[in-house]
């Protein structure tokens, strides 16, 4: 129970913070270090930054999200993240 | 060019799919309310209107004027939903819980149902969205003539066509009957329109796949290698510094705001949504949708400007492209897309106007003027309909007469942005009313009332140009030559960007007297009463909640009204299920209640109050009641945090005696351990004695020798015996804090002597060197001479038994250090393991290799000793491998006479 408690709050801050990190990835003062004139592969650097702060970010949500659905229907302990049986039993003589 | 006859037969058949997705829409939502037309993903479709033709054109003709400041227009929103677990969350439960059906519904409700804030609402967007609706009907326009340009799409971008206004008012008229088929079939806005819906979601995945079709031809058809796509891009996208200033930041959270407060947008995020799950997907899905979208229109810029020639409209980049090299296909799909994107905005836009209008403007003045007709049931319905559909055609063709008005000047292309900051006016109010409990309804209506002039006075009315309201002179030199009243440097804010500008001064003169003028009014009762339904949306209500709002109305009045409104079928089944219950004339407050909220979900809270009010006789609020709510809520966190503060002292405290007990245990087990100890040491010497005084008893002729030899043992051992109690009886007395001696002012340098005196015959004995080093001369410390002399030979007798090197030496030195007697007694043999260092201070315990026989009482008494005189004994590490103790004490500097010389 406690563990569950925990796990949704840790759930519920990393979404309230996901909004704030976004921010700080693509306003000023941090994205003017990556608005320099320079090419990546024929790419300018700022369109790089940008798209893959971006992408980054909706991935975080995306992950985010599917944990605070996980936690809502109550499947949150029976995927996989919790203890299995490992190949260690399978090893005892 | 591509054929017009093709091009409208096409247009013509999209349409008509889109008129049949919506019928079945319709169609299968009534047969199964939770099918998948109410999943996440249509509705993530649906909520991506905000892509308008304006996106679907305008951006790449931004990127290709200047650079990546389009990106903003979706960045806001993607912070907004990825932050949905802040404000989107608590805003969508609202409006589902309440059944709210428009923006302006939302906002009149929270500050106690007020009509005029929902009309205020109403028109300011009216007034921001128009210019919008005429900016779709442009585009579409525009691109129709581009495509089916006689002398090829290029020449056309190049030249400016007159607008078409017989296609734009073919174009309108087609959106008006869609939005009414499938708009306005019901009156009950919470019985969401699935039809449009679906139709909705099709324009989504078409805009979307034409977008990213001409992107994926742009990079690996057009260019030679994916790589050189970016060759030769204008210097805003290679050197992009100066793009990311204020007018960034100010885009971003102007994009952020309009995804929130844009009607359209309200519509189809809050109106629209059914469950926490949809929202849920959305989050990340939707930004995901505009990252796809922005992902291809720096490319699709940068070839427009290499490819076309010079002066082509970079807005039209996305359709021009392809018709350039004969790609007609891929134009054609591109211009379906465009074609999607304004038709789906202008459809949404305008149910969500047309709800607002009839709901906040025609009949609160229909009710007041008496203008809604009584006489059937039936017509009253078919009035609120028709105000609907009217208000339909009228926001469109408001967009037409615009579009008309403004006809080719360039007034169109800003106005995106401009309603943006237009409809942002709203947010204070929709913040505040979220999260803060004392906003008024006083507060709300003087900020938004400002902010709407403000906006309009420094962007709206200047951008529509010197054809309308002010004159070029005016917006260059404020009116009558003010300078501190230009519209775009009010009060001499000078060198700003016009819409920075205008987004500080609205928005601060909003945000200002919402917040000030919050705090010198008090709430009405019901605002209170809404107040908190609203910024406590996610805690369980109680349910005394019926009892703050006493109504009396009698149930035939109540009826009459649901009839009229809600429909006979309706009406029947809400009464029929309360009514029998008490076949009382006068209506429960649970049942006004419920006939208020369903009328809400049709007409909105304002107008579904005063309905309700014209039939209630007698209504209170009590205020008391409501204050003692608020303050049970207060009471109830504090009670919690409180609780939770006593469980952590608890629980220390908890901890702190299971240590205790724990400490106890130990002791007791000490106790035990030292008392079978102490027999078993006592028994020894009691067995021997015993053993040899029988052999003494049972032989009495035994020779005289051996006689005088047992005697002898039986001595010694009785001897041991005594010196083993009187050490326990030491233990013991020091163990209590009453030791038998008294202190007093010594010089420790005699105690010494006299152990080493003690010892020299032991030492001798035991060929082991005795060494005295080091003195401290005026050492004088506060003990017993006796004592500290006992513990010393304990250490010096111990150094030498347990000395078994090859060449045995036992030191003494002394010194003061830091105000501290210190003494060593430092021996060469092998020293004392790690382990063993505190244990040897037990009692009764015994080094490994003893070479005589002791108590095992010597260390635990010195170290009481030295302890009792305040000082220490500890057992440190020797230079020279062996073990050295170390007796320190506290010194007194001053010369004190010593008691003994």
């Amino acid at each position: 129970m406690n563990g569950r408690d925990g796990d949704r709050r840790g759930a519920r801050d990393v979404a309230s913070v996901l909004p704030f990190l976004t921010v700080v990835l693509l306003l000023p003062p941090v994205i003017l270090i990556f608005a320099a004139p320079v090419s990546i592969a024929g790419i300018p650097l700022i369109i790089l930054y940008l798209f893959c702060a971006w992408g980054g970010i909706i991935l975080c949500a995306f992950l985010v999200a599917r944990h605070l659905a996980h936690i809502a229907d109550g499947t949150g302990d029976g995927d996989g993240d919790g203890d299995t049986p490992g190949p260690a039993a399978g090893g005892r003589r | 060019m591509l054929n017009p006859d093709l091009v409208i037969l096409v247009c013509l058949g999209y349409v008509a799919i889109l008129f049949a997705v919506a019928f079945a829409g319709d169609r299968r939502a009534r047969r199964d309310p939770h099918g998948w037309l109410s999943s996440p993903l249509v509705y993530t479709l649906s909520i991506s209107i905000y892509c308008t033709s304006w996106t679907f054109y305008g951006a790449v003709g931004s990127a290709a004027r200047s650079g990546l400041e389009f990106v903003t227009i979706y960045l806001g929103p993607t912070i907004v939903f990825v932050g949905w677990w802040i404000f989107l969350r608590k805003l969508v439960t609202v409006g589902r819980i309440y059944h709210t059906t428009s923006i302006a519904d939302l906002i009149s409700a929270r500050f106690g149902k007020d009509p005029a804030l929902g009309a205020l609402v109403t028109v300011i967007a009216v007034i921001a969205i128009a210019p919008y609706i005429a900016l779709q009907l442009k585009a579409l326009t525009s691109s129709f003539q581009v495509i089916t340009f006689p002398a090829g799409a290029v020449e056309a971008a190049n030249i400016n066509l007159a607008p078409d206004y017989v296609t734009a008012f073919w174009v309108a008229a087609g959106l008006c009957l869609f939005s009414i088929v499938f708009g306005v079939r019901n009156i009950d806005v919470n019985e969401r329109h699935h039809g449009v819906i679906a139709a909705i979601a099709l324009e989504a995945v078409v805009k979307l796949v034409a977008l990213v079709a001409v992107g994926i031809w742009v990079v690996f058809g057009l260019s030679e290698t994916p790589g050189a796509v970016f060759e030769n891009a204008p210097v805003s996208l290679t050197d992009p510094h100066d793009t990311f200033g204020t007018r960034w930041i100010v885009l971003c959270f102007l994009a952020g705001a309009a995804v929130i407060c844009l009607p359209r947008q309200f519509q189809v995020t809050v109106v629209e949504n059914s469950s926490e799950r949809q929202l849920r997907t959305a989050s990340w899905l939707f930004p995901l949708y505009l990252f796809l979208l922005c992902i291809f229109v720096t490319p699709i810029a940068v070839a427009g400007l290499n490819v076309l020639p010079e002066g082509s409209n970079p807005d039209l980049y996305v359709v021009t492209l392809p018709l350039d090299v004969d790609r007609d296909m891929l134009a054609l799909l591109a211009f379906l897309g465009g074609f999607s994107s304004a038709t789906s905005m202008v459809i949404v836009s305008s149910i969500a106007l047309s709800t607002m209008i009839s709901n906040h403007i025609v009949m609160p003045l229909a009710l007041r003027l008496n203008l809604v007709p009584v006489a059937r049931a039936q017509v009253v319905r078919s009035f609120i309909l028709g105000a609907r559909r009217a208000s339909i055609v009228f926001i469109v063709f408001l967009g037409f007469v615009y579009f008309r008005l403004s006809g080719t000047s360039d007034a169109l292309a800003a106005i995106g942005l401009i309603s943006f900051c237009g409809v942002a006016q709203f947010l204070p109010s929709l913040v505040g009313g979220l999260f803060w409990r004392n906003a008024t309804h006083g507060g709300a209506l003087a900020g938004l009332a400002a902010g709407f002039a403000l906006w309009a006075y420094t962007l709206f009315l200047p951008s529509l140009g010197s054809a309308f309201f002010m004159s070029q002179a005016m917006i260059e030199h404020g009116p009558w030559g003010i300078a501190l009243l230009k519209p775009h440097a009010l009060l001499g804010l000078e060198g700003m960007d016009p819409l920075v500008h205008a987004v500080f001064w609205s928005l601060f003169a909003n945000i200002a007297l919402f917040i000030g003028v919050s705090m010198v009014s008090e709430p009405t009762p019901l605002a209170r009463y809404q107040s908190r339904l609203f910024v406590d949306v996610f805690r369980r209500q109680m349910e005394n909640e019926f009892s703050i709002l006493r109504r009396t109305a009698r149930v035939v009045d109540l009826r009459r009204i649901a009839d009229r409104i809600l429909g006979p079928a309706e009406a029947m089944a809400l009464f029929a299920a309360r009514a029998q219950a008490d076949r009382t004339t006068v209506a429960s407050d649970e049942l006004i209640s419920l006939i208020e909220q369903r009328l809400a979900a049709n007409v909105g809270a304002a107008t579904a109050r005063s309905l309700v009010s014209s039939v209630v006789s007698n209504e209170t609020i009590s205020v008391e009641e409501l204050k003692r709510l608020a303050d049970e809520t207060e009471q109830i966190r504090a009670y919690s945090a409180e609780l939770e503060k006593k469980s952590r002292q608890l629980e220390e405290t908890a901890s702190e005696l299971a240590r205790a007990n724990e400490q106890l245990r130990e002791i007791d087990a000490q106790k035990d351990e030292f008392l079978s100890q102490v027999s078993h040491e006592v028994r020894t010497p009691m067995t021997s004695i015993r053993s040899f005084s029988d052999v003494l008893l049972s032989n009495p002729g035994l020779e005289e020798t051996k006689q005088r030899r047992f005697l002898r043992i039986i001595q010694d051992e009785s001897i041991r015996l005594t010196r083993l109690l009187d050490g326990i009886l030491d233990l013991n007395r020091m163990g209590t804090g009453q030791p038998d001696w008294e202190t007093g002012w010594i010089d420790p340098e005699t105690a010494i002597d006299l152990a080493m005196e003690s010892c020299e015959a032991l030492a001798r004995s035991a060929g082991v060197s005795l060494e005295r080093t080091a003195r401290s001369r005026n050492a004088v410390v506060l003990g017993n001479r006796d004592r500290l002399a006992q513990v010393f030979i304990n250490l010096v007798s111990n150094a030498i038994k347990y000395n078994t090197g090859t060449d045995p030496r036992v030191t003494v030195s002394a010194s003061i250090r830091d105000g501290f007697y210190e003494a060593r007694v430092r021996d060469n043999g092998p020293g004392i393991p790690e382990a063993e260092r505190e244990r040897i201070f037990a009692k009764f315990s015994r080094g490994p290799t003893p070479r005589q026989q002791g108590t095992g009482l010597g260390l635990a008494i010195s170290r009481q000793i030295v302890e009792q005189l305040g000082g220490t004994l500890a057992l440190t590490d020797s230079d020279a491998g062996g073990a050295e103790f170390v007796v320190t004490l506290r010194a007194e500097k001053a010369t004190a006479p010593a008691d003994d010389p």
